[in-house]
């Protein structure tokens, strides 16, 4: 599947991110499966008229945390995932993401309760793409 | 072939007594795209016409694709392709004229791309220069420019009173351009969102000197902005940073201050303002850019002391 992608700029999240970003929910929706091909750098920087290197930019971010491979004739494709972040990283992500999450539902009439209830019911759907480890 | 495409060395322009540029020092490696940026008047065009040799530098260097000034060929000159502010035609000539007419002072000539670029921005041929629109017109002008197949493209202000369609058209040309990873462009621009679009690399100009030489990464992480929140009126800014307090702003219970590489030194300066809350935010670059070289020091919507003024 080919991924829809865009881009605003002029928002504070660089551009290079913003494609790492929509392509990195694709994979963990499960929109984007191992196996399928990203479009080429030319042919989304065409698309998306920006400069060829913020695309080979977002790819390689993509690549140095495992969720996409360049495959020599074929371009860059979505490989089954492998963890490549540190465990620091990943607790950095993790950090950020949560502070992120926080402060964006700190101002919604919900319970506690009824925010985990729908972060499991989200977090139960990755597991079924596979993209969580199961906790034995 | 590693050589830069444009290399300057204190690169100087005196009018009077006044220096609009400013011992300018850059340099462009081939295969990269360049956005200019600064306000009106900040010295890009006079830099851009000393580059094109129209304009004679008081002191300084200035090489292009690797040849001195002083030193350009006719054949030196066919490889560059140079756009000048206001995409001038020769309004009497129809488009398909203008191509010929352009066509006959280069040896080479690709008239498919010529056409591709008419094409691409909705031009007919037969239209008289003279009655094309503004968007039309750069649009001319892009294909005239294109055509002899430059390695290098200087482009003044190419956006300039473009629509957002026409504007987009110009951009796809860009990047279309660089698909020969040879090519390199220099182009200047107000619209930051374009220059975000496309730049590998920015060159901010300010007041004749150029104020900043790095990538839009680089240029967002260097600039910070802080929002302090008081209880009651906050205090006036400090005037002790370490770092570069480019604004301050101060209304009723807030105070944001915008610094260039703030120290651990002045976080701590802040702290002991005593703020409610100091929270660090995230520019886009328009923000930090009209922070960078906008008007210094402080501004305030400060009610009682807009009051006591009279």
């Amino acid at each position: 599947m080919e991924p829809f992608i865009q881009i605003v700029p002029g928002s504070s999240s660089p551009l290079y991110q913003q494609i790492a970003d929509q392509i990195r929910t694709d994979c963990s929706k499960g929109r984007l499966k191992a196996g399928d091909v990203l479009p080429s750098i030319r042919q989304l920087a065409e698309k998306l008229v920006i400069n060829p290197n913020t695309v080979a930019r977002a790819y390689a971010e993509l690549v140095r945390q495992g969720l996409i491979l360049g495959v020599a004739g074929k371009g860059f494709e979505v490989c089954p995932f492998r963890q490549k972040y540190s465990l620091q990283e990943q607790e950095r992500c993790l950090q950020e993401a949560v502070r992120d999450f926080v402060s964006k539902v700190a101002f919604l009439d919900f319970e506690q309760k009824q925010i985990f209830q729908i972060l499991e019911k989200e977090l139960a759907e990755l597991k079924r793409s596979g993209r969580t480890k199961e906790r034995t | 072939m590693n050589e830069p495409v444009i290399e300057t060395r204190e690169l100087t322009k005196f009018y009077g007594d006044i220096p609009v540029v400013n011992m300018l020092n850059i340099q462009i490696p081939r295969g990269m795209i360049y956005g200019f940026l600064g306000r009106n008047g900040a010295g890009k065009t006079t830099t851009i016409r000393m580059l094109m040799g129209l304009v004679e530098p008081t002191r300084g260097e200035a090489k292009i694709l690797g040849q001195d000034r002083g030193e350009w060929t006719p054949e030196l000159r066919a490889r560059v392709g140079y756009l000048a502010e206001g995409h001038h035609v020769y309004g009497w000539m129809t488009v398909r004229e203008c191509g010929l007419f352009q066509a006959a002072f280069y040896q080479h000539w690709n008239a498919d791309i010529f056409h591709a670029v008419i094409k691409h921005f909705g031009l007919n041929e037969k239209a008289k220069a003279g009655g094309l629109s503004r968007g039309q017109r750069a649009g001319l002008c892009l294909a005239l420019t294109l055509a002899p197949e430059p390695e290098l493209l200087v482009l003044d202000d190419p956006a300039l009173g473009l629509d957002p369609v026409a504007r987009r058209s110009l951009l796809e040309s860009m990047i279309y351009v660089t698909r020969k990873q040879d090519r390199s462009i220099l182009f200047s621009s107000h619209l930051l969102s374009d220059v975000e679009r496309v730049a590998d690399r920015i060159g901010v100009m300010d007041r004749g000197v150029l104020r900043a030489d790095c990538t839009m990464e680089e240029f967002r992480r260097h600039i910070h902005h802080f929002v302090l929140e008081f209880a009651g009126v906050p205090p006036a800014p400090p005037q002790d940073f370490e770092g570069c307090l480019l604004a301050s702003f101060r209304t009723e219970e807030e105070m944001s201050l915008t610094l260039v590489n703030p120290t651990e030194r002045d976080r701590e300066t802040m702290a002991r303002l005593k703020p409610r809350v100091c929270e660090e935010r995230d520019l886009d670059l328009e923000e930090a850019f009209i922070r960078y070289v906008g008007d210094r020091g402080e501004k305030s919507f400060l009610l009682h002391e807009m009051g006591e003024k009279k």
